[in-house]
């Protein structure tokens, strides 16, 4: 167990653009699940593949339990890598999968079946030893993949998106067993995803990336409720949040806290005519979509989302109101979040 | 919404894809090759046959409808096995095979894996790599006949400045028994590596790239991968290349027709040169025939292991 | 925008190793003196030009080490290597053996200096300054390809130079077959041209391989099609038998078809080979095309069909011109193919006049045992050169073909 540190990492592939990964620095827990999320493009996988040692960085220190591992192969890391495909060798059984990072590492003979039946009955795996990758499932693949990244007993566990390649309904399964093997197993892990939900489910903490730089490194609730700026405000939460430019500034609300003005309780609250202009039954809650009315914010348009209890028309327009305490400030030109200030909305 | 009126199609006789077979239009389309396939390969194939059973010569005629007239039985068969040059034609033709794969592979191998990832200029390397396979086979082995020349070989000089030979005693590339066969296994490498490693270079850039990783990951160095992964996943691809490449080698005829033809005291010659030699120059169509059979069952042997192989893919 | 500019500055400037810098200088002046002999000198001809080279290749090497640029340390490196590597062979194959012990000296000497060149760029400062990246690999890389270039490409430099080369600087025995020793000549192509019956082969294969193409075509192309779309289960088995055909070679059909020809009385014209051509194109041309039309949707079709056409007016309109790279593939095919055979040509036709150009140059080009190698090499150049340039580019696609059942993509 590990803990994994990056100082002013930095990856250019091409001189004189800007680089896939800039100066990042981070710093793991022992043994937490730390989320890279991002949509692609963002240097999330460029950092995990650095990480393990399969591209090199352009600049920077990468630290494994304290030693700098820039120049040890993957390896010397003593890290474990779970890919997007799983990378299971097509022509091994699973026994010879989950064997070969022990052969390859020269662990004596007479303990690989001990390992290996170790690894296999962590997972679950027991009765597929025999069969060969391409006759198993995407859940199995994903368990074999696994015994195969823990048979070495690695300090860090890294994870290349593995649920992308799963369907909708398996995917929510797999998910609940990866968590499930972490919390067994407790080794350090970092996952990549472009999945908020899976990060928000998954992490012990998330660390927001776009365009290779790290927008805000926090637990689940703090970059949900507490965004570093606009990008991690929108990126994280579907409908995403209500983002509009006021008075050099611009002011944010989550669609959830955007309610039926009579339901907002708090006497600290400002008001709003929103006029609808599409209503989404969902089963479990409305999604309305429509333009505030009037005073400073007329005409922009707004995304509300409501549990059951009314009933709203197109083209009407109702009261709708927003706790003072949900309104969240971005600076217009850095974008990244300012105290609250008061100010006039009408 | 408003739905328009459905089009009622002019031809109301065709049929979808999915639903119907058009069998007699598909028979009407393939029937010309496999007609002329049958008459230009079937027949002849079965023709070749009759006449190693047969005394057929050039000049005579064959009274065809009276065929059974001139079956000798196993008269021709007796008589090339007891012949010495058959015999070195077939010791031959399995030793050069069998020779040239395993060079050819080997090379290929190394080649396949230098070119593998993109460099400036790979695509001239590639060309001038491949010279010697996409050039016509007849005129590459003049080009090596100057080349291994007796007397003004270029091999021969480079040797004599070297010092190593002596330049009034110069080998004899094509004309000394064990020299001449080194020179034509050579040659048919010459030929086959740049196939070879073509049909390798694509096999390699089919193994997805995560499964090197992954290895080096867990722990294996170059050999390793090379050895335990990437040649075991190339299986199928390996099986390709070494089959036609046997098929090239095999039933070759220009390469030992053009630099030995067979000599010296038949040392080289082949079952390809021995059935034109005795077949074609010396008449004796019968003795020719019998001696190209012999080809039949290597062939026979390879098809079978081509569609074991086009079956095992094993990319997953 | 900051940042990109900041690591520009770095890699370009910063970091430069004094050493590095050294090593640049000492290219630079070397260079510039080696420019100066060769023009002050007025040394010409083939060795000018070498040294020429040498000059450009030393300045780029000099700059690319100045700007930090990986490729051309590796550059050096390899070329370091394989200094050592040639004086190696040179000290144990050649020197001291023939006792040579002042050249043996010189290149215990030349290697050292490379040996230095080598550990120094590969020391852990330089490496820092070049991303840490290895130049090892990349080495071995460019010395196997360069060997393997070398053995496979050699036979047709020589080519190249014995056909201009003058008869006695051809066959003088002491003379550098790699060189010309003395000046180049049109000659032997003078003699080709006119003197032989060159320009009559050329255009048989021409007559013989247009015509053959249309065949295969005509023939290969709906069959492809049958089998590719319309034919279910038997299909496949009957494309696998047909690739078997394939594998029947020419030299266990030439014997039977001899006689099928003299029969026909096309014995002796090119017509027997336009007969029996199509039988070793029209197998591998149609296993080509049904992988190409299998790979096409069927809804463009059944689009087709919706609109009216027949199940055979949407083959022809549809079909065959989305095909058109599938054909141009089998076109190529074709035409190298018949350039490139050499046992039908030999068996059926006898009189040089109607020969092919692959049997016509290695048999009538010999005359009686007195080779004229210069015209022969001549010939085997232009014959070559042209198909090997076109199959060259199509190569992809014949591979395709024939690894189609091996790696299922």
């Amino acid at each position: 167990m590990a803990v994994v540190e990056t100082r002013k990492l930095t990856k250019v592939f091409k001189q004189g653009e800007l680089g896939a990964v800039n100066e990042v620095d981070l710093e793991t827990r022992e043994g937490e699940f730390l989320v890279f999320l991002g949509p692609s493009g963002s240097g999330k996988t460029t950092l995990l593949r650095m990480i393990a040692g399969l591209e090199s960085p352009t600049a920077g220190e990468i630290l494994i339990g304290g030693k700098v591992v820039n120049d040890l192969t993957p390896r010397e890391r003593r890290i474990a890598m779970v890919f997007q495909s799983y990378a299971l060798y097509p022509h091994l059984t699973v026994y010879n999968n989950i064997v070969f990072p022990l052969k390859a590492q020269k662990v004596p003979k007479n303990l690989h079946k001990e390992k290996v039946e170790w690894a296999s009955s962590l997972l679950g795996i027991g009765a597929l030893l025999q069969r060969k990758p391409r006759e198993l499932s995407g859940g199995e693949r994903q368990r074999v993949a696994l015994a195969r990244a823990i048979v070495r007993e690695p300090s860090v566990f890294l994870l290349d998106e593995p649920l992308s390649n799963l369907d909708a309904k398996l995917r929510l399964s797999a998910r609940e067993e990866l968590e499930r093997f972490h919390r067994r197993v407790g080794t350090t892990t970092i996952y990549v995803t472009h999945d908020q939900v899976e990060a928000m489910a998954m992490g012990n903490r998330i660390m927001v990336l776009n365009k290779g730089v790290v927008r805000q490194l926090g637990t689940p609730k703090e970059v949900y409720d507490d965004p570093a700026d606009t990008f991690v405000a929108t990126f994280l939460g579907s409908p995403p949040m209500n983002l509009m430019e006021m008075d050099g500034m611009i002011v944010g609300f989550r669609p959830e806290h955007f309610r039926v003005s009579e339901d907002v309780k708090e006497s600290a609250k400002v008001t709003f005519k929103f006029r609808v202009e599409n209503v989404e039954y969902l089963g479990a809650e409305f999604i309305l979509a429509g333009f505030l009315q009037g005073g400073k914010t007329d005409g922009k348009k707004v995304i509300a989302r409501l549990l059951l209890g009314h009933s709203f028309e197109i083209g009407t327009t109702y009261d709708f109101a927003v706790a003072e305490r949900h309104l969240k400030f971005f600076d217009r030109t850095t974008e990244k979040r300012i105290t609250p200030r008061n100010f006039a909305w009408q | 919404m408003a739905v328009g009126p459905v089009a009622k199609p002019g031809k109301t006789k065709f049929k979808s894809a999915g639903a119907a077979r058009s069998p007699l239009l598909g028979i009407a389309m393939f029937s010309p090759a496999v007609l002329y396939i049958v008459l230009l390969i079937g027949l002849p194939f079965l023709l070749a046959i009759f006449y190693a059973f047969s005394d057929a010569r050039i000049g005579t005629e064959m009274d065809l409808a009276h065929f059974w007239r001139h079956l000798v039985g196993l008269d021709n068969f007796r008589s090339i096995l007891q012949s010495p040059s058959f015999r070195a034609a077939l010791k031959n033709s399995i030793i050069f095979t069998v020779a040239a794969q395993v060079i050819v592979m080997v090379c290929a191998n190394i080649l396949s894996i230098a070119l593998e990832k993109p460099f400036r200029g790979r695509g001239l390397v590639r060309f001038l790599i491949l010279l010697p396979w996409v050039a016509p086979v007849s005129l590459g082995t003049i080009g090596w006949k100057w080349i291994l020349d007796s007397i003004y070989s270029v091999i021969t000089w480079a040797l004599v400045t070297l010092g190593f030979v002596n330049k009034y005693s110069p080998p004899m590339w094509l004309g000394q028994e064990g020299l001449a066969i080194t020179s034509v296994i050579l040659v048919h490498c010459w030929r086959l590596i740049p196939f070879s490693t073509v049909i390798l270079l694509a096999g390699r850039s089919a193994i997805p790239k995560e499964i090197p990783e992954a290895a080096s990951i867990d722990g294996a160095g170059f050999w390793r991968t090379l050895f335990q992964i990437n040649l075991p996943i190339m299986t199928p691809i390996l099986g390709v290349a070494i089959l036609f490449g046997t098929i090239f080698t095999f039933t070759d005829l220009a390469v030992v027709n053009l630099l030995t033809n067979g000599g010296p005291y038949d040392s080289t010659q082949t079952l390809p040169n021995l059935a034109f030699n005795q077949g074609i120059q010396g008449s004796d169509l019968a003795a020719g025939a019998a001696i190209s059979v012999f080809l039949v069952p290597v062939l026979v042997v390879i098809a079978y292991f081509m569609l074991r192989v086009a079956n095992r893919a094993e990319v997953v | 925008m900051a940042t990109a500019a900041k690591l520009s500055a770095t890699t370009a400037g910063a970091k430069r190793p004094l050493g590095i810098t050294g090593i640049s200088a000492l290219l630079l002046l070397a260079a510039v003196a080696l420019l100066g002999l060769t023009l002050f000198r007025h040394v010409g001809g083939l060795t000018g030009v070498f040294r020429l080279v040498a000059v450009l290749v030393m300045v780029l090497i000099a700059l690319g080490l100045w700007k930090l640029h990986n490729a051309a340390r590796t550059f050096l490196f390899f070329l370091c290597a394989a200094d050592i590597i040639g004086c190696l062979l040179a000290l144990f194959l050649y020197a001291l053996r023939q006792s040579h012990y002042r050249l043996a000296v010189f290149l215990v000497v030349q290697m050292c200096i490379s040996a230095a060149f080598i550990w120094y760029l590969q020391s852990e400062g330089v490496k820092r300054a070049f991303q840490n990246l290895n130049p090892w690999p990349t080495t071995v890389k460019m010395l196997v390809l360069t060997v393997f270039t070398v053995l496979l490409a050699f036979p047709f430099y020589w080519m190249v130079i014995a056909t201009f080369k003058q008869n006695i600087d051809l066959y003088g025995m002491e003379n550098n077959p790699f060189v010309f020793n003395l000046p180049p000549t049109l000659d032997n192509l003078r003699l080709l041209f006119t003197q032989t019956r060159f320009l009559t082969w050329l255009t048989n294969t021409a007559i013989v391989g247009g015509i053959v193409v249309v065949i295969t075509l005509l023939l290969a192309v709906p069959a492809a099609y049958a089998l590719a779309r319309l034919t279910g289960r038997w299909g496949e088995r009957l494309g696998i038998g047909i690739f078997l055909t394939y594998l029947v070679p020419p030299t266990l059909l030439f014997i039977p078809l001899s006689r099928v020809v003299a029969n026909l009385g096309l014995q002796d014209t090119i017509w027997s080979l336009v007969l029996v051509y199509p039988s070793v194109t029209v197998p591998f041309s149609i296993w080509l095309l049904m992988g190409f039309f299998k790979s096409i949707p069927r809804e463009l079709e059944d689009a087709a069909m919706v609109d009216g056409l027949t199940r055979f007016g949407a083959f022809i309109k549809m079909v065959v011109p989305i095909s058109l790279s599938g054909i141009l593939t089998v076109v190529i095919f074709t035409f190298t193919l018949v350039t490139q055979e050499y046992v039908y040509a030999l068996t059926f036709i006898s009189p040089e006049s109607q020969q092919m150009v692959g049997v016509g140059i290695p048999i009538f080009l010999v005359r009686g045992d007195v080779y004229f190698w210069g015209s022969l090499m001549a010939a085997c150049l232009i014959a070559s050169l042209p198909i090997a340039f076109i199959y060259n580019l199509f190569l992809d696609r014949f591979i395709a073909g024939f690894t189609v059942g091996a790696v299922k993509g």
